[in-house]
């Protein structure tokens, strides 16, 4: 019968075909005279024997290796039968027998962002993304910035921001090649720069938005919203470079990630609202000409009799509330309070 | 003969010296022990927590026991009377309970019954002091004792809508609600506030008889709209005025604005020419009026506060300026959440046809929870001319929504 060994050694695969028939047996090992040859110095020279029993099934025996054979995590005394797909881990290495008869799926359709990732992966991509958070970076200084862009101010904006995405690189490329045995310092490199742009963008048009809205509830909401797909795109794509998770652990990670971030920012909302003061009005707004926030003019008269409204859109608003309903029960609070007084004195 | 008339002139002179010398001192030779002991520590007590809240004095001035202190004196009771009792505590020692009878928030005055009336208690005087006359102030600082602080009384306070007296004396925070004497032992005032060494103030001998003359007894239900009434009550002459009179034009940078709009307002100035590492240079006025009415210890109301900044750019580029001058308001009275609801806004774009930039106007407005019908608000008024920025901002506390309403037309027609 014709074989397929599948050999990953940490994330680097190997196949090897090999045929076996009834009562004849094949050895693996790293010796260059076994029939399934692992290249992988914890393996003996002769590590372990897999023969076809009578009944069709392979089996596997362990030749006395010094650091000994497992199949499904099980370390194997004298000799055991493989189920189909059974994993075989020795020294580094985790072999799968497939048998050549098995249909063989067809080619999946690479996913765009796979695509897109193989391109940026690149010089020129490489290129491309430093370019676009150079300017990212350049225009946030001088369009979003409050401060004077003096050269030291740029100078030290650029250091900070490489510092940020080579230092990022190489600890998911370090974590990379842990987990998956590739480092992809820059498809790393690539992706952080892009998430900046993405980012930059993200911000400047929800400002524009918020800018428009007259609810801070709503503003408080869109942050949140933007800040957590941003995050969630970027942790996903994140983990499908360092792991070799399937798509319904990475999801798992990522909304783990994601719920991070949204009680991060929703925190501030858990403080009771007692102790709080109602002194600020807004959060500091920016200042922005009508034309680049997409705003109209109106004139002093609408103003002022849209301003009129507030009063009673806050009448409004303390009617649904339960606090008015409290001072009904102050007299009887009271009553309470004369007996407990009495019963000190 | 001369040197008779030298010694009988001198003898004479000495005579007249030391005639007031004795004089001068007339404190000394005042005895006030009687009235020493008519002076009560009232405290604020939680029956939960066991202990007093806060203190102040309070002294009896009917035959029938009406005692006068403070409203911030109970103030903590005024506003949680199902948490609180109010106690006295006599010359001697004695305790008991006491029942708030009326209160005025404005005036900073509160009426309380004693359940024992003294037969001796102190008489109002029909006269303010004059400039100069000294007073004595009674109260009982802390627990350490009932003590007379004596200084001269110089008149009315003049930058404040309401009427104080401004009394050269240390008063502490424990004689609050104690009496204020002249030299006959008859009531002149009632301390209230100190801003800081030999400067205090007293409340009216005459806001006292009118606050008497009332003669109504507050059920407990009544407390928060008495304040709210007695906020309207006010307010309406006040800001009423402020809207006939003429404001003054005062040129702040070039702009034909105002200032010392009536007496009770004082403005200050400033620049940030100082600061090196400048960005922005920055010239601002600031007025206010001196009346601040004290609710409760997270809780004040009646402010009324303006100010002006012109902003010009030193080394930013437009859109650099533009955004540090940023919108954020922050209210000039404070107030809880309990107190009051968030501040909702109206933030508009105006264009005027001969302008170069643009402007912002920004309303924004907060309700008391418990006193229906007055509100909090913040103006804030931009001018974006394009190399320049002149900003105006009033903020009015504990008004109605249409003298809000007049008072934000006024400001803005006279600032842009």
């Amino acid at each position: 019968m014709n074989y397929v060994a599948i050999i990953d050694r940490r994330g680097e695969k190997q196949v090897q075909k090999f045929s076996i028939d009834e009562s004849q047996s094949i050895t693996v090992g790293r010796g260059w005279n076994c029939d399934i040859v692992v290249d992988d110095k914890y393996i003996d020279p002769v590590h372990a024997t897999i023969w076809l029993s009578s009944s069709g099934a392979l089996r596997i025996s362990d030749n006395g290796s010094v650091n000994g054979t497992r199949v499904n995590r099980k370390n194997i005394k004298g000799e055991r039968e493989l189920s189909s797909r059974a994993r075989i881990s020795a020294g580094d290495t985790t072999l799968q027998f497939v048998s050549a008869d098995e249909p063989v799926l067809p080619a999946v359709k690479s996913s765009a962002s796979q695509k897109w990732l193989q391109k940026l992966t690149s010089v020129p991509g490489f290129i491309f993304s430093m370019l676009c958070a150079g300017l990212v970076l350049l225009f946030s200084i001088y369009v979003l910035g409050r401060e004077e862009a003096s050269a030291e101010a740029i100078a030290e904006g650029m250091v900070s921001l490489v510092l940020l995405i080579a230092g990022w690189s190489m600890v998911a490329g370090l974590i990379g090649k842990v987990f998956r045995g590739e480092a992809r310092f820059m498809s790393h490199w690539v992706l952080l720069c892009l998430a900046f742009c993405i980012a930059m963008v993200a911000s400047t048009i929800t400002e524009v938005v918020q800018f428009n809205s007259n609810s801070d509830l709503l503003n408080l909401a869109l942050d949140s919203i933007v800040v957590t797909l941003l995050v969630a795109a970027f942790g996903y794509i994140t983990f499908s470079l360092v792991t070799n998770l399937s798509v319904v652990k990475k999801s798992a990670l990522t909304a783990l990630v994601a719920l991070f971030t949204v009680g991060y920012q929703l925190e501030p909302l858990l403080v009771e609202e007692e102790e709080l003061w109602s002194d600020w009005v807004t959060e500091s707004q920016p200042s922005q000409p009508p034309e680049w926030v997409f705003a109209k003019p109106t004139t002093l008269d609408a103003h002022l009799s849209a301003s009129g409204e507030l009063f009673e859109s806050l009448e409004r608003r303390l009617d649904s509330d339960w606090e008015r309903l409290n001072l009904a029960a102050v007299p009887q609070g009271q009553a309470e309070n004369n007996i407990r007084v009495s019963e000190i004195e | 003969m001369l040197f008779r008339t030298i010694l009988l002139s001198l003898v004479s002179c000495l005579l007249f010296l030391s005639g007031h010398l004795s004089a001068a001192p007339r404190g000394t030779d005042i005895d006030f022990s009687d009235e020493y002991e008519r002076i009560f520590q009232i405290r604020v007590v939680s029956p939960d927590a066991g202990s007093k809240s806060s203190i102040g004095s309070g002294f009896q001035v009917t035959a029938d026991g009406l005692l006068i202190t403070n409203y911030h004196v109970v103030s903590d009771y005024i506003n949680a009377p199902d948490e609180y009792v109010i106690k006295y505590m006599s010359h001697d020692g004695k305790l008991g309970t006491l029942e708030l009878v009326d209160f005025d928030v404005i005036s900073d005055l509160a009426v309380l019954q004693h359940p024992q009336p003294d037969n001796e208690y102190f008489k109002l005087s029909q006269s303010t002091p004059d400039k100069g006359e000294v007073v004595y102030a009674l109260g009982n600082p802390g627990d350490w004792g009932i003590i007379l602080v004596s200084g001269p009384a110089n008149g009315l306070v003049e930058h404040s809508y309401e009427q104080r007296i401004l009394f050269s004396g240390s008063l502490n925070s424990g004689m609050s609600g104690g009496p204020s004497l002249n030299s006959a032992g008859e009531l002149i005032g009632v301390n209230v506030a100190t801003a800081g060494s030999q400067l205090s103030f007293l409340v009216p001998s005459n806001k006292v008889s009118r606050l008497l003359q009332r003669g109504r007894k507050l059920s407990v239900e009544n407390y928060l709209p008495e304040i709210a009434s007695q906020l309207k009550l006010w307010q309406r002459p006040r800001i009423e005025d402020l809207l006939n009179s003429q404001w003054a034009t005062e040129d702040f940078t070039d702009r034909p604005l105002f200032g010392e709009i009536r007496k009770d307002f004082q403005c200050w100035g400033g620049t940030n020419e100082s600061r090196d590492s400048r960005t922005i240079e920055r010239v601002s006025k600031t007025c206010a009026a001196g009346d601040d009415v004290y609710l409760g210890y997270d809780l004040s109301a009646g402010n009324i506060k303006f100010k002006f900044r012109n902003l010009k750019p030193l080394k930013l580029n437009t859109s650099q300026f533009a955004r540090s001058v940023s919108v954020s308001m922050v209210a000039d009275n404070n107030s809880a959440f309990k107190h009051s609801t968030n501040f909702e806004c109206q933030k508009d774009f105006v264009k005027s046809a001969g302008s170069h930039g643009y402007q912002r106007i920004i309303t924004c407005v907060r309700a008391f929870k418990k006193l229906p019908g007055l509100y909090d608000s913040l103006l804030l008024v931009q001018d974006h001319t394009g190399d320049e920025v002149f900003e105006a901002h009033l903020s009015l506390s504990a008004l109605e929504p249409d003298q809000i309403q007049a008072l934000n037309r006024r400001f803005i027609e006279r600032t842009l």
